[in-house]
């Protein structure tokens, strides 16, 4: 968790991502910072992230996003 | 057939009957031979072409169906170290599948739309380079609706090809989703998982979906008739004769274009929508109150909704996201600096997308210069985004204060507002001579002194407008706070009620920019 | 219990829809009124004040109507008719009138004045680009006639506050009798054949079901009817004439076809007789129309001279009016 949200600071700096709950909604996360954070995260936690998962829903919340990386390294 | 027509009007309410006369099961095929029956009476022959599309992604849907069921079969019986290999051939065959599909539907729009663009281009390059071939010209039309039921067949392919959903077994299904009569013209962008299965499954009877359907109709007809056809009369004067007008005269044409524009785009989709509720069906908004918009990425967030996110989704993921891109990515990021290195991948993204959006518009120069007009300004933004943190933290400007906000609204406005008039100016090079005459001797007295009153819009005219307006203002503002008018006003007495609907009603009919003494206008939209 | 609710849920809204529709035909009613002008002065803001010069006429001397478009008031001249043959007519019609129109039009007449021949000009049938535009245009003008706020809402800019309620006085009076007086002349850019065939082009169906409706009201009222071409280069061909021939003998009508007439006297000569490079007649094409057209009714009609009839002098005082415009002769013709 801690390295994800270290992730984030990296690429949006200045911004506080703990505790919002509507992330995109808020415009913390455009899509051009999301596909920064995916090939990020992709490298960081070896996981493969396809446009599919490029939802609202996984993007929402810090916690959201952590879910979609556990989710996706199990099914590897 | 507009939507506006009573053509229209006669269809939706046969289409109706029958839809709440057949049983629940069998619904569905009313709106599939009504849809038909509509693009028939519209385009003719050119049925055709939806029809090879149809056709198309269904099958297409089919065969990777049948290949990710193949894999599913696969996966128990094959060892471990096999497995990867094997998924890659699927993959492989999958994307090829997929490819052409996509090739394919694409090839038929951009042939149809775009073949003697490239060509006049093409030729024009020849010329430069003193190559002695001339493609000739095709006298080629526009099937209706084209440039919006690819967009749709194009997301339903890669849809079931990313895996979001498996493609339908039912062909009739497949054909409503592309061909339903309401959003065949001007959208919105229908998905297939948001779409197909409330078109399938049969819809009760509702008495408030009728009543809401009707009003958000009427809402459209007034957006329409009393405000977009009115600005219209102006706008015409000034875009046709542009070369004679400069100043005050060009602001104000810019500033009821793009009213023009917003009132009947957004009002065509309320009477789409509205259509569709009437049955019980939802569709996906296009519009949310685009002029509150900070930047002009977000008011492109709010404005024809379904087709920014079609290009997301489709464009800029498929490219952002793809291995070569990110590998790319990560070349410039540990080559360059970090900086550059979040910088040149997205604008590399940004170009494929805002350079296909405006040429999805049109097929002229000038569309793309639209595009890429939103295209430099997202960049310029982008760039520039850490220098303005570090200045504003410097100096204490909270950047969260209304007055910043506000500061961001006009910006984005005025901004919104020159993309307009690229938009309906007739070249770039009118776009150019528009732009620079608003400067030139620019003055008040046209207001004071009344001139302003003879361009096709009289005194009347602009108070309607003006009123107009003011209700668009309070209805934006009261959705903005997350209410809904329709359910307030269904929520008063029934004679305030009533008074509201009569006089929605009569506004249309009384002060509708229709009939005679008016050009019919079309959708600007349909043409697209 | 729940049924029965159910049931009185229904019942109760399928009151309101009732009560809504009521009060919403009522105000269009209302509505209307308030917006329909109340006099037919070209200034009072009526359509075609022109075609509607009908009621300044002293009731019932009015005996042959001409119902049409733009075509038809430049082709046709009542004052030619009046002169040489002393037959009273008027033209009324409207410019891209749609036979639903001609029909609104026509009953108005009806209850002003008892014409003895209805003259069509079958231009009208092949109003509207298709048979779903025309439907609609046709359908629309039906309801216009219930509802004149379709057709007089932008009034509500001119309306003034004693008009509103005001009583109806249409009283304007023209000496053209609807005719669209012009002596220019425009030489049209192409030549105009009548390519002889035997292909044909059928009158609408649309437009058939309206025409029956005007027929079945000559019926009634006994009246003759009379189908006429004007020529017009943009929208005639043989094929549609091929129709309307058809169309006539079914329906046991003579059809005058003036594209097809030779004779040098009444013959069309589009160098001199179109103001407009062949869309419209100018006066002078009116005349040989019309002196045709006489001819013809005086052959087969058997409809009384009014000359020299009291009731009639204005018509010499029109005539003589109009034989002053005429005499000036055409304008310089422009390319």
């Amino acid at each position: 968790m801690e390295e994800l949200l270290a992730l984030m600071r990296e690429v949006k700096p200045g911004v506080t991502f703990e505790g919002d709950d509507d992330l995109i909604g808020h415009g913390l996360l455009d899509s051009i910072a999301i596909v920064t954070l995916v090939g990020e995260i992709c490298d960081e936690f070896d996981v493969e992230i396809s446009p599919v998962d490029v939802v609202p829903e996984n993007f929402k919340t810090v916690e959201a996003i952590y879910a979609l990386i556990t989710r996706l390294q199990e099914d590897n | 057939m507009g939507y506006t027509s009573f053509a229209y009007i006669g269809l939706l309410a046969v289409t109706f009957l029958f839809y709440m006369m057949l049983p629940l099961k069998h619904r569905w095929k009313v709106l599939l031979v009504f849809s038909y029956a509509f693009y028939l009476l519209n385009s003719g022959k050119l049925v055709i072409f939806i029809l090879l599309s149809t056709l198309s992604i269904y099958l297409t849907g089919l065969m990777l169906n049948k290949l990710d069921d193949g894999f599913a079969m696969a996966k128990k019986g094959i060892p471990k170290e096999n497995k990867k290999e094997f998924k890659a051939i699927i993959g492989w065959q999958k994307k090829f599948i997929c490819v052409f599909a996509v090739l394919f539907n694409l090839g038929l729009l951009i042939f149809l739309k775009y073949f003697n663009f490239l060509g006049g281009s093409i030729n024009g390059l020849f010329e430069l380079l003193h190559i002695n071939v001339h493609i000739e010209e095709l006298k080629l039309v526009l099937p209706l609706g084209i440039s919006f039921y690819t967009m749709s067949a194009i997301s339903y392919v890669v849809d079931v090809y990313r895996g979001k959903y498996r493609a339908s077994d039912s062909l009739g299904k497949v054909a409503l989703f592309l061909a339903f009569f309401p959003h065949i013209v001007e959208g919105p962008i229908g998905r297939f998982d948001l779409l197909a299965d409330q078109l399938y499954e049969g819809h009760r009877f509702d008495y408030n979906n009728l009543m809401m359907g009707l009003q958000l109709i009427f809402w459209g007809l007034f957006k329409k008739f009393v405000l977009a056809d009115r600005a219209n009369m102006y706008v015409t004067t000034v875009f046709k004769n542009y070369m004679d007008y400069g100043g005050i005269y060009v602001v104000i044409a810019m500033l009821l274009y793009t009213l023009q524009l917003y009132a009947e785009f957004s009002g065509c989709m309320d009477i789409v929508m509205g259509s569709a509720e009437v049955f019980g069906i939802k569709m996906s908004k296009n519009f949310e109150r685009p002029f509150i918009s900070k930047t002009v990425s977000e008011f492109w967030r709010r404005w024809h909704m379904t087709l920014g996110s079609w290009f997301r989704d489709y464009v800029f993921y498929s490219v952002s996201l793809s291995k070569t891109f990110m590998n790319f990515s990560k070349k410039v990021k540990s080559k360059l600096n970090p900086y550059l290195g979040s910088i040149i991948p997205a604008a590399v993204a940004m170009f494929a997308v805002w350079f296909s959006t405006g040429i999805w518009h049109g097929a002229s120069w000038k569309y793309v210069a639209y595009g890429l007009y939103y295209y430099v300004i997202m960049l310029i933004g982008m760039i520039i985004e850490p220098g303005v943190v570090k200045v504003s933290e410097k100096i204490h400007l909270n950047r969260k204060a209304v007055g910043y906000k506000l500061f961001q609204m006009i910006r984005t406005f005025i901004l919104v507002n020159i993309g307009m008039l690229l938009f309906r100016a007739d070249t770039i090079g009118s776009f150019a001579h528009m732009l620079r005459s608003m400067f030139r001797g620019f003055s008040f007295a046209p207001l004071a002194n009344g001139s302003i009153l003879e361009l096709g819009c009289d005194i009347k005219d602009f108070i309607v407008l003006a009123v107009g307006v003011l209700i668009l203002f309070l209805v934006g503002l009261y959705e903005e706070k997350g209410r809904s008018v329709r359910q307030t006003v269904a929520g008063w007495n029934v004679v305030v009620r009533w008074v509201c609907y009569y006089a929605l009603i009569f506004a249309v009919i009384i002060f509708g920019a229709y009939g005679y003494g008016y050009q019919a206008t079309g959708f600007i939209y349909a043409q697209f | 219990m729940e049924e029965i609710k159910n049931r009185k849920v229904t019942v109760i809204r399928l009151i309101k829809v009732i009560l809504f529709l009521t009060g919403f035909i009522g105000l269009s009613f209302l509505i209307s009124y308030m917006l329909t002008p109340k006099r037919s002065t070209p200034d009072s803001g009526i359509s075609y004040p022109s075609a509607r010069g009908f009621y300044g006429e002293p009731e019932n001397t009015i005996d042959v109507v001409v119902l049409g478009n733009s075509g038809a008031y430049s082709g046709f001249s009542p004052m030619e008719l009046w002169h040489n043959f002393g037959y009273a007519s008027y033209v009324s019609c409207e410019g891209n009138q749609n036979l639903g129109e001609s029909i609104n039009i026509f009953e108005e007449i009806l209850q002003k004045q008892k014409p003895k021949l209805l003259i069509i000009d079958v231009d009208c049938f092949w109003q509207s680009k298709n048979e779903l535009k025309r439907i609609e245009t046709n359908v629309k003008s039906y309801i216009y006639r219930y509802f004149p706020m379709y057709k007089y809402h932008d009034r509500w800019k001119t309306v003034r506050l004693d008009e509103m309620f005001a009583k109806k006085q249409y009283n304007y009076r023209t000496s053209t009798k609807g005719q669209y007086l012009s002596r220019n002349v425009k030489v049209p850019s192409k030549e105009f054949i009548m390519e002889k065939t035997d292909k044909v082009e059928k009158v609408p169906k649309s437009s058939v079901a309206f025409i029956k409706i005007l027929l079945n009201k000559c019926e009634e009222n006994d009246i003759e009817v009379l189908l006429i071409d004007v020529p017009a280069m943009h929208t005639w061909n043989y094929e549609k004439h091929n129709g309307v021939e058809e169309f006539a003998k079914e329906y046991g009508l003579n059809f005058i076809d003036l594209s097809l007439v030779t004779d040098k006297e009444y013959a069309i000569n589009w160098n001199k007789d179109s103001r407009d490079g062949g869309r419209h007649l100018n006066s002078f094409g009116a005349r040989k129309c019309t002196k045709y057209i006489g001819e013809f009714i005086k052959k087969n009609y058997n409809l009384e001279d009014k000359r020299g009839d009291e009731a009639y002098a204005s018509w010499d005082e029109d005539y003589k009016e109009y034989r002053k415009f005429m005499k000036k002769g055409r304008k310089k013709a422009s390319k």
